[in-house]
Parts: structure tokens; C-alpha cells; sequence
């Protein structure tokens, strides 16, 4: 698309300048903190705990990176080229574990895989008295793999139909030679979709706090909770922090130092893929591959805590929860409109103008995603501590009576990190639907005398509602299963879905958490249900 | 797009409101409570306390470190009258942090033992929890259990399970032995009994008892509570497992067990401080008490009151003899030591 | 001079000039033709009279009114220059009707009712008053959206490359009833082509740009 040259303040730059700045603020704010000196606690973790750390979280993040991307990419690779029973409900089925936090899954499968779980007492009873520990690095490994890998099938499954009229060109090669066919063409064009849906996974894996806090995998999440509240050292919790955000900067740069210059996607027209028909055999392992996969992802968690809230259902009829339910989705739904808004603000900013701001105004906005959780807590929780002193004086103008810290107890706070951590995702929906539809109505209305404004709302959204309902759908399913921000950030006795089935999983009490996380994945169920089953495009657009 | 907008704006007041809402203090006859103890039990207390003094309880709950850390950022501005924590070497670092204050009530003099109150008086004991041994009886003989010290002993190897040391009641359980024996023995002893575990900590206590009867351990350390939780869970298969193992108080001829408390201190920016006082008076009753020990499988303070059936069946035990404070005195430092011993 | 382009200079990669020192003057009421080879800038230049490019110096003039100079830049909603896109641009999701509505925003029913009355009435349209723009053929939905640009009553009307879209053996035909409706609509008009004949056909005055290079 080519960037146009209208210079001048209005909305879309406005809105966009003051984003960047916040999170700009918010981030430096923290890292200042580096330059104060280390305390003792720092030397303690430095001796005792960061070798642990580094390690723990090399082999989370290594394995968990090669089982998802093997799990989607086959999923990926099996739905789009072969013909078979009931392969329209897989291809969508397969995104479902994203329903299922991974913090839930483990709860539900350390509890199955107990000595009272069903699969020890299975075992039990055909007589084998063995113990699987899923409580482990490992345990958590298959955990993440499981729940995850829908977002490395979803780009690779996505890339794999962009690309393939290449592979009908090479179709009789594809009968003589399937394996360098593979090897030579599929692999290396699909490789910017696997590396990007792994990076996906492992951004995901290192925010994550809820599944190595309850297995007791010590990486960095886990460090950075520690240090700062068993510890109640903040600067090193800090320290942690940049130590994360090097890895994750390595890991996001890691494939476009791999790719090079070399270019993988060809602009061609898409033409359906001739799928092949598969023997019954092969059929049957197909099946049976696909199944084992959604099983373990979702089916079997799912069905346990089914079980379980047959028992606990008085749990989720209680008037708190019905608070609960509505805080959550108010809250979610909030900070999602706020934040496709906001992508829309930047989107269109940046594509009217075409400067260094703008690009600096772009890539602010979109490092949210990638820094895990704990760092954005810990971040925005300073900075707003900061900005209520600053007003403080305001506050008092304004109530004599008023406290300090206005801004930090209320849900200002909390909605602003999820703006931070979940921007990202938002504009990359919202970008791709503006690239398809192009600049040309948006630059004819002006000239038929519109305002940026009038323009936006008459012709740009609804020509882009299909990515706005998507942007939405994902930020929104993100926002209500999000743990660790929600946990330390949200005001005094502000409980979400999420943070009531954490309490209870931590408690011990697992039987009971099992309604309030039906209630997520019910929620997100749908929702994934809704995107992959929508019309496509009423009116022809284009 | 008038839709739009107004969708959006009457979010933003929503979002607005409850800030709002939140941060204005409620009317006077009132008690705030930081309470970190989500139970049942508790929420039951509060209200029989409501209707026999007319003072309105308003309870946040959240963990032990989020409740101190939000007293501190919210310094003068708290609406906590009352902390409640169910570990007393965290309450000793909200009093190091100085977020609590000191008071005096004959009523809680009387009610609660001195080793259980603050040596300030600002905070006091509603509940205890021993940290047992939990055997599984077809492969340990009672005989062979006297001391925690004894579980250093060969014959313990790969017999042992304990969960995380960054679990606070590890942490306090460590605290008291450096209270007790000094920091040089009590490395000795982390040592040992690190070197006798069957697997790296992992899960909650329940998982450590479950661990036992699986066969993975002969011997869990872990809380008399979730022994009492877990004999009237909804899940009869843990039913079963309370009901197999046996709880063992250990140092009986020596120190004492291990015991650690659910403790209420008035916070030090309280504006409701009578209230606050009435309530800990109150939940230190014969009446409360009780509640507490009969429903939620907790030993009371109170030395008037008989704890639970269940919780007698298990026996009488002779508790630490010192005072709690100790806990939080050498908690960081057991932090420490148990990183360097390496206890995960 | 009715529409004046003076001394522009503009480019979209640094340091590398699309319109070097460029001016251009045109009569009010004539069809001027620009023609040149791709990449000579010629779309460049209706897309700096319609304020959709910003040059880096120069002076943009029309009906005596400044649109651009150093000082001055004006946003292309406030310019009263109307432009028809190379692919004509009619919002999908908008009827012909709801089409020629949105460029009359702040006038009374009666008066768009009106305006789009004429203008249909002026490209022989009206019978597509409620059509969607994928239920016409390119020629009509060029020609509705000449109506479109028209409707807003514009100091000048710019065209781009109208004819590249169309079927070779429309041509002779669509130019001829193009000609018609913009004599009788009686404007300023300013059209791109590639080919000479569509300017010798229409216009009353060829601009003939080389590439700078």
C-alpha cells in the first residue's frame, strides 16, 4: 500500500501520538529501575536462582516450540491437502483448545493425574500401580503444546491455501516425489506461517504464570512473581524482566534473521486445493491422529470438569458469581472495544502519513504482545502509582476529601494493560481486512468532501466490519482467559471469571473451579464457533 | 455511528462509576476487612456478626502478598480497618512494613494465648494448623516416626514429599526451626532432608498426601487442614485417601510440633479502629470459635474450645514453644537459605 | 487562469523527483488532457490538485483560491475539486442512490433528492437509482460515478485514466457520450490517458509530459 503525505493533526494522530506515548512512558518508567543498584536480593537470585531460570525456560520454550509446531503444522497440513470423513468439522474443531487456557488444563489434568485422578485409578485397576507425574517441565510442555498449537495450525493452514495453485502447478511432481515435494516446496513456503504461529506460542508460554506457578516450574514468570512478592523485591523483579524481554526479542528476530532477504509468498490468485482421497487405512490413522489431538487439547479436559461441576454445581449459581460473570464480560468487552478502537486510530493514521513518527508511533504500539504479563504488571502498576501522585493535586482541586490514588484502584489500570498487551493482535486483524479493501473509497470520500471522521464511520467501517468482528472476537477471547494481568492489577475485590478459578484451583479445590472455567470455555467456544461459521462478505466488496 | 458512540460512552461511565465506587469510603458503622482466608466459614462469621452489632463488614479478598503490597501503595488512603492472613510470618512483615498498630483488649488478652499474639500487640491468633507427618500405615510403622530432625536419616531416602520451599508454609515451618536450632543446624537439617526427597517439590499439600498413598513417598509433610479438607471433599476418591493415611505429630518429646496461624491485625491508617478491635474480640469468642473448628478443620486459639471430631481422633500434640512473631522474623531468611540449600 | 499548478516539486522516495519544477495552466470551462507514459507523474499530478498528495514545494491555485503553498495546505475534503478514480471507487456497500447522497452531507432531503435527480438525469442513469455498484457494467458505473463527483458541484472535475478499465470497442462510444456530459454539465475538467486519440477525441488543450529523469 502506498503510505500518503497528509500532515496535519486530527484524530487518527492524536489518538495514536497518545497511545504511544502512555505505553512509551509506562515502559521506561520501569526500566529505569535497572539503574538503581542491585540489591542483596538481586546477588541471592543471581547465585542460587538464575541459572535455574535461564535453563528451565530454554527447555520450556524449546520443546514446547517443536510439539506445537509439529502438532499444528501436521493438523494444518492433513486438513488442507487430504479428503476424509468429517474433515469439515476437524478443520474447525482443531482451533478449539484455544478455548481452554492452559492454566485450566493444567489444574484439570494434574488433578485427573492424581493418585484420586481417573487415569491413575484406571490404571490401578488393570493392575498396573504406576504414577505418571504430570506436575513437571515436561508435564508442562505437553500442556502448552496441547493447548496452543491451534495458533500455528490456524497460520499455516491459512498460508497453505494462499499458496496453492504453486502446488497444483507442481501437482505431478507432487505424485512422483511427495517427500522432496514436501521437503522443497510445501516446508520452506509455509515457513514464515510455522515460525510466526510458534513465536505466537512461545510469546504465549512466557506470559504464562498460572501453569508453572501450579507445577512448580521455575522460569522466568514464575521468577518475577517470586522476587517481587516473596521477596518483595521489586528492582529485581525488574532485572528479571529486561532478561525476558532479550529472549523474546532473540526469538521474534530469530526467523527474520533465518529468512534473510529471501521472499516465500508469491502473489498469486487462490485457487481451491484438489484435495486428495485417502484409503480407509490411511483414513483411519488420519482420524485417529486428528482425534488423539483435540482429545487431549480439549475433549478429555473438558468432559472431566463437566463431571466435575455436576458435583459443584451450586458453585456458579451463587449471586456473587452472577457479579462475577458480569464484571468479567463488562470489563472484557470494554477493553476490547477500547482496543480495536485504538488499532483502527493507529491503522488509519498510519496509513495516511507516511513518517518517522509514524513508524515509531507503529512499532510502540505493537511490542504489547510480546512482552509477557508479569513485565507489563509490573510496569503499568508503577507508572499509574506515578501519574496519581502526579495529579494528586488535581484530585484534591477537584475533592478535598479525594485519596491518591484514584487512578491505581480503579479499573483504569487494569484496562490499560490489556490495551498495552493485546493491541498487537488487534491491529494485525484489522490491518490485513484494510489492505484487501485498499485506500481508493477511503481517498474517494474525501474528495466527495468528507471528513476524516464522517469517512471512517460511513465508508471505512463498514467496509472493514468482517476484520473488525474478527479483531474483536480474538482480543475478546484473549482478554477474558488473561491471568496474570488481571491478577495483580485488577482493583480491590474485583474478581473475574479467570482470577475466581485460579483462587479456587489454588485452594485446593479444583472440583469447584471446574464451573466458573466451563463458563470461559463455553464463552470462547462459541465465540470461535461464530468467526469460523459467518458468512463471508454480504456485499461484494471490491 | 450514533450507536457506536453510544455504546461506548455508556461503557465509559460504567468503568468509571465502579473506579468511583471503589475508591469513596462507606458510612460509619462499618469494617473493612483485607482478608485472605476465602471461606465459607468466614463470610458465616461476618454476617452473625453484622446482625448482633449492626456493624457492616465489607471483606477484599485477595493473597497474602497482594494484600500487603496494596496496603503499602495505598498508604493513608487504605479502607482497610483489618488484615487477615492465614500465615504468621507474613502479618510479622505487614508489622515490619508498619501497616498495623497496636491495641489493647482485655477481651483478647484473655481469649487468646500470649505465644499467639503479636509481642506488640498488633495482631493476634484466630486459628492454627499443625504441619504434620502424614504416613501411609502399611509401610511405616509408627515406631519409626519420632522427630522432623529423624526424617534426616537414611532409611528416609526417596521415601519423602513436601511441595514447593517457596510455599510460605515451608518458609515458616524453616523460620521456626532457625528460631529454634540457629541457622547452622537448620541448614543441616534442609539439607538432609532435601537429599531424602523422592521427587522435586510439586503441587499443593493435598497432591503431597495423594503422593503417599500413590506410592511414590511413604511420608508427606503437609497441613493437619488439608487432611480435615480432603476426609469431606466432594470427591470421594480423596475421601478415601484421608481416610487410609495416618497424621503423626512429630517432636512430641522434644520441641514441639510445627504449628502456624490465620491472624487479624488493626490496620495502622484504620479509620473504623473500634470496630476492628470488636470483630477480632468477637471471631476470638467461644462462639466463633468454635464455628471455626467444627467447619473448616482448623484448631482453635481460644483454649477454651474443643477442636473438631475429626481433628480429635488424630490426638492431642504438644505445639512449638515459641512465640509466632519468630516466624516472621527469620522468614526471609529462610527464604534464603532454603534457595541455597536447594529446596525448590 | 482558472486552475494554476506553479514550480512543483514532489516525490515519494527521497531524493527522487517525480515532478521537477512542474507548471500548468488551464482555462475555466475547458477539458485538458494530460498525457504521458507511466511513471511520467501524471496521476501524481490530479492527485496534488485534489490535496491527496502533499508536494514539498510549489503553489497550487484554483478559482483563485490558494490550495497549496508554503504556508498553506488545504485538506482534500475542504477543496472543492472533485476527482473520478481509474477504477471508479463507488463504495460497495452503498446503492447508486446512497452513493451520490454521501458527497451532499449537510444539504435537505429535498435538495439531494434534487441534485441526484439531475445528475442521473445527465448520465442517463436514472432507471439505477437503486442499484448496487457490482449490479452495473464498468460503463455505468463510470458514469455514475461522474455523477457522483458532479453532484458536489465542483471547481473542477479530474479524471483518471477513465478509459483504461473499459472493453476497446466501447471506446469510441463512452468517449463521445463522456464529451457530451461534461460540455453539458459546463465544468473545468482535467483527464489522464496513455493514448493519444482519447486526447484528440475529447480535449480542448493536450499536456504533454516526458518523463523527467
Amino acid at each position: 500500500m502506498i503510505k500518503k503525505h497528509i500532515k496535519s493533526l486530527n484524530l487518527f494522530s492524536i489518538i495514536s501520538i497518545i497511545s504511544a506515548i502512555l505505553i512509551m512512558m509506562a515502559l521506561i518508567n520501569m526500566f529505569s529501575n535497572i539503574l538503581s543498584p542491585p540489591s542483596d536480593t538481586w546477588y541471592h537470585i543471581k547465585n542460587y536462582l538464575l541459572a535455574e531460570y535461564l535453563k528451565n525456560t530454554f527447555i520450556l520454550i524449546f520443546f514446547t516450540g517443536l510439539l506445537s509446531g509439529f502438532l499444528g503444522f501436521m493438523s494444518a497440513y492433513i486438513v488442507t491437502f487430504y479428503e476424509f470423513k468429517g474433515r469439515k468439522l476437524f478443520s474447525w474443531i482443531l482451533i478449539l483448545p484455544l478455548a481452554l487456557p492452559s492454566y485450566i488444563a493444567a489444574f484439570i489434568y494434574s488433578d485427573m493425574f492424581s493418585y484420586t485422578g481417573i487415569f491413575s485409578r484406571t490404571l490401578r485397576s488393570i493392575g498396573i500401580n504406576k504414577y505418571i507425574d504430570i506436575m513437571s517441565i515436561s508435564g508442562a510442555i505437553v500442556i502448552f503444546s496441547f493447548t496452543l498449537y491451534p495458533y500455528v495450525y490456524m497460520l499455516v493452514k491459512s498460508s497453505l491455501s494462499k499458496n496453492s495453485s504453486l502446488f497444483i502447478e507442481n501437482a505431478k511432481l507432487l505424485k512422483a516425489k511427495p517427500l522432496r515435494i514436501f521437503t522443497k516446496i510445501v516446508l520452506p513456503l509455509t515457513r514464515p506461517a510455522l515460525f510466526g504461529g510458534v513465536l505466537l506460542v512461545l510469546l504465549e508460554t512466557l506470559n504464562d504464570y498460572g501453569v508453572v506457578r501450579y507445577f512448580g516450574v521455575r522460569v522466568f514468570s514464575y521468577a518475577i512473581f517470586d522476587s517481587w512478592f516473596r521477596l518483595g523485591d521489586l528492582t529485581s523483579a525488574v532485572r528479571l524482566s529486561a532478561i525476558v524481554l532479550i529472549i523474546v526479542f532473540i526469538l521474534v528476530n530469530l526467523e527474520k534473521i533465518l529468512r534473510g532477504r529471501k521472499k516465500y509468498t508469491a502473489n498469486v490468485k487462490t485457487k481451491p486445493i484438489i484435495k486428495k482421497q485417502v484409503n480407509r487405512y490411511f483414513e483411519i490413522l488420519i482420524i485417529a491422529f486428528l482425534s488423539i489431538i483435540i482429545l487431549v487439547g480439549f475433549g478429555i479436559p473438558v468432559t472431566q470438569m463437566i463431571f466435575n461441576f455436576v458435583r459443584t454445581y451450586q458453585v456458579i449459581f451463587e449471586l456473587e458469581m452472577i457479579y462475577i460473570i458480569i464484571n468479567t464480560v463488562t470489563i472484557s468487552l470494554f477493553a476490547t472495544v477500547l482496543t480495536v478502537f485504538i488499532s483502527v486510530m493507529i491503522i488509519n493514521y498510519s496509513r495516511l502519513s507516511n513518517s518517522k513518527l509514524t513508524r515509531a508511533v507503529l512499532r510502540i504500539t505493537s511490542i504489547g504482545y510480546a512482552i509477557p504479563g508479569a513485565v507489563i504488571a509490573v510496569s503499568v502498576l508503577i507508572f499509574f502509582v506515578d501519574v496519581d501522585n502526579l495529579l494528586y493535586p488535581i484530585y484534591k482541586l477537584i475533592d478535598g476529601d479525594s485519596k491518591k490514588l484514584v487512578l491505581t484502584t480503579s479499573l483504569a489500570m487494569l484496562t490499560f494493560a490489556y490495551v498495552i498487551r493485546f493491541l498487537t493482535i488487534s491491529f494485525n486483524s484489522v490491518e490485513s481486512i484494510y489492505d484487501k479493501v485498499g485506500i481508493k473509497y477511503t481517498e474517494a470520500a474525501y474528495t466527495l468532501k468528507s471528513s476524516k471522521l464522517r469517512t471512517l464511520f460511513k465508508i471505512d467501517i463498514p467496509l472493514i466490519k468482517e476484520g473488525l468482528i474478527a479483531a474483536f472476537i480474538i482480543v475478546f477471547i484473549d482478554v477474558i482467559k488473561e491471568l496474570p494481568l488481571t491478577l495483580i492489577l485488577r482493583p480491590t475485590n474485583y474478581d473475574t471469571i479467570a482470577t475466581r478459578v485460579y483462587t479456587y484451583a489454588n485452594d485446593e479445590m479444583i472440583q469447584e473451579a471446574s464451573g466458573p472455567a466451563l463458563i470461559i470455555i463455553l464463552i470462547c467456544t462459541l465465540m470461535i464457533y461464530y468467526v469460523t461459521h459467518r458468512k463471508r462478505g454480504g456485499k461484494n466488496v471490491r | 455511528m450514533k450507536k457506536i458512540l453510544l455504546f461506548l460512552s455508556v461503557f465509559t461511565t460504567m468503568v468509571i462509576l465502579t473506579g468511583c465506587t471503589l475508591g469513596t469510603s462507606e458510612g460509619d458503622n462499618t469494617v473493612t476487612v483485607y482478608s485472605e482466608r476465602h471461606y465459607d466459614t468466614d463470610q458465616l462469621l461476618f454476617d452473625q456478626f453484622e446482625q448482633e452489632t449492626g456493624i457492616k463488614v465489607n471483606v477484599v479478598k485477595a493473597s497474602a502478598d497482594e494484600l500487603i503490597n496494596k496496603l503499602e501503595t495505598e498508604g493513608e488512603d487504605t479502607s482497610a480497618d483489618l488484615l487477615i492472613i492465614s500465615d504468621a510470618g507474613r502479618l510479622h512483615l505487614a508489622k515490619e512494613k508498619d501497616l498495623l498498630q497496636s491495641i489493647s483488649s482485655e477481651t483478647l488478652e484473655d481469649n487468646i494465648p500470649s505465644n499467639y499474639q503479636d509481642a506488640d500487640n498488633q495482631w493476634f491468633g484466630l486459628t492454627k494448623r499443625a504441619r504434620v507427618l502424614v504416613y501411609h500405615p502399611d509401610r511405616v510403622s509408627v515406631d519409626e516416626l519420632s522427630t522432623y530432625e529423624s526424617l534426616l536419616d537414611s532409611k528416609w531416602a526417596n521415601r519423602i514429599v513436601v511441595r514447593s520451599g517457596s510455599n510460605i508454609y515451608n518458609q515458616s515451618l524453616i523460620a521456626s526451626f532457625i528460631a529454634i536450632n540457629g541457622e547452622e543446624e537448620t541448614r543441616t537439617f534442609i539439607n538432609g532432608l532435601v537429599n531424602n526427597f523422592s521427587r522435586d517439590p510439586e503441587g499443593n499439600d493435598r497432591d503431597q498426601a495423594k503422593a503417599v498413598m500413590a506410592g511414590i513417598a511413604d511420608i508427606a509433610i503437609m497441613n493437619t487442614y488439608y487432611m480435615g479438607k480432603m476426609a469431606n471433599s466432594s470427591d470421594p476418591y480423596e475421601v478415601e485417601v484421608a481416610n487410609k493415611l495416618k497424621v503423626f505429630f512429630p517432636n512430641q518429646e522434644t520441641t514441639g510440633t510445627h504449628i502456624n496461624i490465620s491472624a487479624a491485625g488493626v490496620t495502622k491508617h484504620s479509620e473504623n479502629k473500634e470496630n476492628a478491635i470488636k470483630l477480632i474480640e468477637f471471631l476470638s469468642s467461644i462462639e466463633a470459635q468454635s464455628t471455626f473448628a467444627n467447619a473448616n478443620y482448623e484448631y482453635p486459639v481460644n483454649p477454651n474450645v474443643e477442636p473438631a471430631d475429626l481433628l480429635k481422633s488424630w490426638g492431642d500434640f504438644i505445639a512449638q514453644d515459641i512465640n509466632l512473631t519468630q516466624l516472621g522474623v527469620y522468614s526471609s531468611q529462610a527464604a534464603i537459605i532454603m534457595d541455597e540449600e536447594g529446596w525448590k | 487562469m482558472y486552475v494554476k499548478l506553479n514550480n512543483i516539486n514532489f516525490e515519494y522516495v527521497k531524493n527522487n523527483l517525480i515532478l521537477d519544477d512542474f507548471s500548468l495552466e488551464i482555462k475555466k470551462g475547458d477539458i485538458a488532457a494530460l498525457i504521458g507514459n507511466s511513471g511520467s507523474g501524471k496521476s501524481t499530478i490530479l492527485r496534488i490538485l485534489s490535496g491527496l498528495e502533499t508536494p514539498i514545494s510549489g503553489e497550487v491555485i484554483v478559482n483563485d483560491q490558494i490550495l497549496f503553498n508554503t504556508k498553506i495546505s488545504i485538506n482534500p475534503e475542504k477543496r472543492n475539486v472533485g476527482m473520478v478514480f481509474q477504477d471508479y471507487a463507488l463504495f460497495p456497500h452503498l446503492s447508486v442512490k446512497k452513493n451520490i447522497y454521501f458527497g451532499l452531507h449537510g444539504k435537505t432531503k429535498d435538495e439531494k433528492d434534487k441534485i441526484v435527480n439531475d445528475v442521473l438525469e445527465l448520465v442517463n442513469l436514472k432507471h439505477k437509482i437503486n442499484n448496487y455498484p457490482y449490479e452495473l457494467s464498468g460503463g455505468e458505473q463510470q458514469r455514475i460515478a461522474l455523477a457522483r463527483s458532479l453532484a458536489t458541484n465542483p471547481d473542477v472535475l479530474l479524471l483518471d485514466e477513465p478509459f483504461s478499465n473499459l472493453d476497446a470497442n466501447l471506446k469510441k462510444q463512452i468517449r463521445k457520450e463522456l464529451k457530451q456530459i461534461i460540455k453539458k454539465a459546463d465544468i473545468t475538467c482535467i483527464f489522464v490517458t496513455h493514448d493519444i486519440e482519447d486526447a484528440n477525441d475529447i480535449a480542448d488543450e493536450i499536456i504533454n509530459l516526458k518523463k523527467t529523469s
